[in-house]
């Protein structure tokens, strides 16, 4: 397939309906939505193929026929040896260890909240720590992989949680993340104790991101619901407006480590180059989901008609 | 009866010595990770005390009326220690008895009372300056563990009490109970609870494990004693027609005709009510939970301290939570509706008036109360063979959590003795540089006293000062000497500190208030001089 940076159609899937979240992972997409999780199995680099075919909810094993919005899903670092991936569903977490064709639900807590960020430690294989964010609850944390888990709110005056971004150092810093309806919470023990940041305007954070060099520059990126894009320097001490708009920055997708970024402000996509403070429009509307591509060349694009898109940047 | 008498130098100061010295032998011995321990005689029972503060405290008066002002004097200083920080009264002492005792030694050589006091007092932010420079921030659960170990020197329980303050933070709330079983346990709970049962045993009926439990529930607090049911019927009218199917009632009281409203077997097929009432000994307290509930949950109070009534209330006051729970002790919920910034700001205003306060009581209540915004507690037993040896491990515990939330909100310098060790050092240095005696003699007196600590806690734990000191020269900067293991270590490596605002307490009192007592110069003794509990 030859990549422009006209965004490029991979595949669609149906139904048509939302997608929450995407990934792509030795040459497969894996594709959060409303209605469950989809793989787009055999898809080889050169975007032929029907995409019925080719795209399968990976719950209709075990639960057939059933819709299962999917909010976010986490697939292991070592997925191409252990299978194991965690799948952020309404009151719980499910949980695959043979690459989506088994399925066991881990029930959080009662009432059932919903779940609508995930993240696996970088060194999961070692510490097997997986944090999940809910809508109503807060954070919880696993030592298992998902088996089981633990609620953890302290100091979390803000249970609604949008997002979250774990440190790629986080096996030694234990920094995380977490963007809330007022604001966003920093924890340096991995995830049990919280710290409220001070932020303009106490509003709601959408998205996060973690500099790849944030042990070195402490910079974190913050996506909020009418400011636009924060930029800390020093750790979410004191922060300044990165990217000015009125709309909600949905996504943020770190593209290097020099500093080459990508956001999503409501449904288009905005990339700026290393050492560019200019944005260029990547995709123009209709973008619920983005995420950054294997080899980190394009940005895949999960768009409102069902579609997966592929965009060089 | 005892005689009136007025002693002058060099009784005074001969006095003062005696009687410090008689507490400070008293304390002395329980400075370290290796202490001997003080039992105290309690009518027919003894008691075992390894803590200087409640040594000092358990000592009313010395027979030696003399003496005993040198006593009460320091007994003020170490109370007021344990008072603030919780912890460094054996340092204190130790620090307090060597500047008074090389203090009359420079007086008696010419220097001026005043004067030293003055150039003693002028060199303290130097030293606390010094101090400070050699704290660093508590970045886990292991460093929390090693400054629990530094105030209970208990392997298990420093274990526990570093994780859990690791969890909790600073301002979390931590209960310390007495546990059935020889070891420690704790738990941690989702949430805030306070103190206060359900109101009838009806009301836990098809629970196994007697606790109510209800999911989304709606919360109404109030501060009132409802008497009549009529005061109840508009609430429930109200709650009806607001379509609440679960409620949680919390009140001050209410009467058992009042319990009949709610118990109602029409009622309860269509809201589950569960009446909790709130423990509190002081109105104050009672209207600050009040608050504190209605913003965590997203009510609002009902107040009989506004004249409010309960049959003023709207469908607005009542809050939500996603989870509310009660049994015959306690109720408590989590994830209330509560506004995040509004809670947010009240828990900012809370920490920067228990910071400023400078009450203990006042400070404690305001930690409570930061506690239950906290959004979840830990609870941990304490358990022992006999019940004395539950009540001290409690004791030490709780001094030990005191010592940690202090840790983290201003770090830890190495232990050992070894940080008060390093601020004497230079001091002699610039000791001839002085124009004046007293000069002179402040440098002396604070070098010498500075390392008296760390003399102090190597002998208890038998070993040869002055032959330690000397080797601790050869090795690096931050290196120590571990007591426990015989050796010199790295002190942050070994995990061997000290909480650094207890050790700038300890050094600040020390040093103002032996100064000052080095200016006493009459002594008044009453006829019937006045016995005192608290210090």
């Amino acid at each position: 397939m030859s990549e422009e940076r006209q965004p490029t159609i991979i595949d669609s899937i149906d139904p048509i309906d939302r997608t929450y979240a995407l990934a792509e992972v030795e040459g497969a997409y894996y594709v959060a939505r409303q209605s469950g999780l989809y793989r787009l199995a055999s898809f080889n680099g050169n975007g032929n193929g029907s995409g019925n075919d080719r795209a399968r909810n990976l719950y209709q094993g075990w639960q057939p026929g059933q819709e299962i919005p999917t909010l976010d899903f986490a697939l292991s670092p070592h997925f191409s040896d252990d299978g194991l991936i965690l799948t952020g569903l309404k009151g719980g977490v499910a949980r695959s260890q043979d690459g989506g064709a088994n399925w066991a639900a881990q029930a959080l807590r009662q009432p059932p909240p919903l779940v609508t960020c995930l993240a696996l430690s970088p060194a999961f294989a070692n510490d097997r720590r997986a944090v999940a964010g809910s809508y109503e609850d807060g954070m919880f944390l696993s030592d298992d992989g998902g088996e089981s888990w633990q609620t953890c709110n302290f100091g979390l005056f803000d249970r609604k949680i949008f997002c979250l971004a774990l440190s790629p150092q986080y096996p030694d810093d234990g920094l995380v993340l977490v963007g809330t309806s007022s604001g966003i919470y920093r924890s340096d023990n991995g995830g049990r104790r919280w710290q409220d940041l001070t932020m303009p305007g106490d509003e709601a954070v959408l998205s996060l991101a973690l500099s790849p060099a944030c042990a070195d520059d402490r910079a974190i990126l913050a996506g909020s619901e009418s400011r636009g894009l924060l930029r800390s320097a020093d750790g979410g001490a004191t922060w300044e407006t990165f990217y000015r708009c009125a709309d909600a920055v949905n996504a943020i997708v770190p593209l290097s480590s020099e500093g080459g970024l990508a956001i999503q402000v409501e449904d288009t996509v905005w990339a700026q180059e290393t050492g560019n403070r200019n944005w260029r429009q990547v995709a123009a509307g209709h973008v619920h989901a983005v995420a950054k591509s294997a080899d980190g060349r394009a940005l895949l694009l999960g768009m409102a008609n069902g579609s997966v898109r592929r965009a060089l940047i | 009866m005892p005689v009136p008498k007025v002693i002058h130098q060099p009784g005074t100061q001969d006095a003062i010595r005696r009687g410090v010295a008689a507490l400070g032998n008293a304390i002395r011995p329980t400075l370290g990770p290796l202490p001997r321990r003080l039992v105290a005689q309690n009518q027919a029972k003894f008691e075992l005390l390894d803590d200087g503060g409640i040594i000092a405290r358990r000592i009313i008066a010395l027979q030696d009326r003399e003496a005993d002002v040198g006593a009460m004097l320091l007994r003020q200083v170490l109370w007021q220690a344990r008072q603030q920080v919780g912890d460094g009264a054996a340092t204190t002492a130790v620090l307090y008895e060597s500047i008074y005792n090389q203090g009359l030694r420079f007086i008696a050589a010419g220097a001026d009372p005043m004067r030293l006091r003055t150039s003693l007092v002028e060199l303290l932010p130097q030293l606390t300056d010094s101090l400070l420079a050699q704290a660093r921030i508590m970045t886990d659960a292991k460093e929390l563990e090693g400054i629990a170990f530094s105030v209970c020197y208990d392997e298990e329980m420093a274990a526990v009490l570093g994780e859990i303050i690791d969890t909790v933070g600073q301002y979390g709330q931590v209960d310390i109970r007495a546990g059935h079983g020889r070891g420690m346990e704790h738990n941690y709970v989702d949430g805030a609870y306070w103190q206060g049962g359900v109101q009838s045993k009806e009301m836990l009926r098809g629970s196994a494990r007697l606790v109510a439990e209800m999911e989304d529930a709606a919360i109404l607090v109030t501060d009132m004693e409802i008497e009549e049911p009529r005061e109840l019927i508009p609430l429930m009218q109200l709650a009806l027609r607001s379509k609440i199917s679960k409620l949680l009632l919390i009140v001050q009281s209410i009467s058992e005709t009042g319990k009949s409203v709610v118990l109602d077997d029409r009622l309860r097929s269509k809201i589950q009510t569960v009446v909790v009432k709130i423990d509190s000994f002081l109105p104050e307290e009672l209207l600050q939970a009040c608050q504190d509930i209605a913003l965590l949950t997203g009510g609002k109070p009902v107040l009989a301290a506004a004249d409010q009534s309960l049959a003023e209330v709207s469908g607005a006051d009542f809050g939500h939570a996603r989870w509310v729970w009660a049994d015959d002790k306690n109720f408590g919920f989590a994830g209330g509706a509560g506004d995040a910034i509004r809670v947010r700001r009240q828990a900012r205003m809370l920490r920067q008036a228990q910071s400023a306060a400078a009450d203990d009581d006042v400070r404690e209540r305001l930690l409570k109360r930061l506690g239950k915004l906290n959004g979840g507690l830990a609870t941990v037993r304490v358990g022992g063979i006999a019940d004395d040896e539950i009540k001290q491990r409690k004791e030490l515990a709780e001094r030990a959590i005191r010592a940690l939330r202090l840790a983290l909100a201003g770090g830890v310098i190495p232990g050992g003795g070894i940080s008060l060790l390093n601020c004497g050092r230079g001091l002699l240095d610039t000791a001839g540089d002085q124009a004046s005696l007293e000069a002179r003699a402040a440098r002396q007196i604070l070098a010498t006293a500075l390392e008296a600590p760390i003399r102090c806690l190597l002998e208890n734990g038998g070993y040869a000062a002055g032959e330690i000191l000397a080797q601790l020269d050869s090795y690096k900067n931050g290196s120590g000497f571990d007591v426990m293991r015989g050796e010199f270590v790295d002190m942050a490596a070994a995990g061997i500190f000290d909480v650094a605002q207890v050790q700038v307490e300890a050094l600040r009192r020390a040093v103002t208030s032996a100064a000052l007592a080095l200016t006493i110069d009459v002594l008044v003794l009453h006829r019937d001089p006045e016995t005192m509990t608290e210090p």
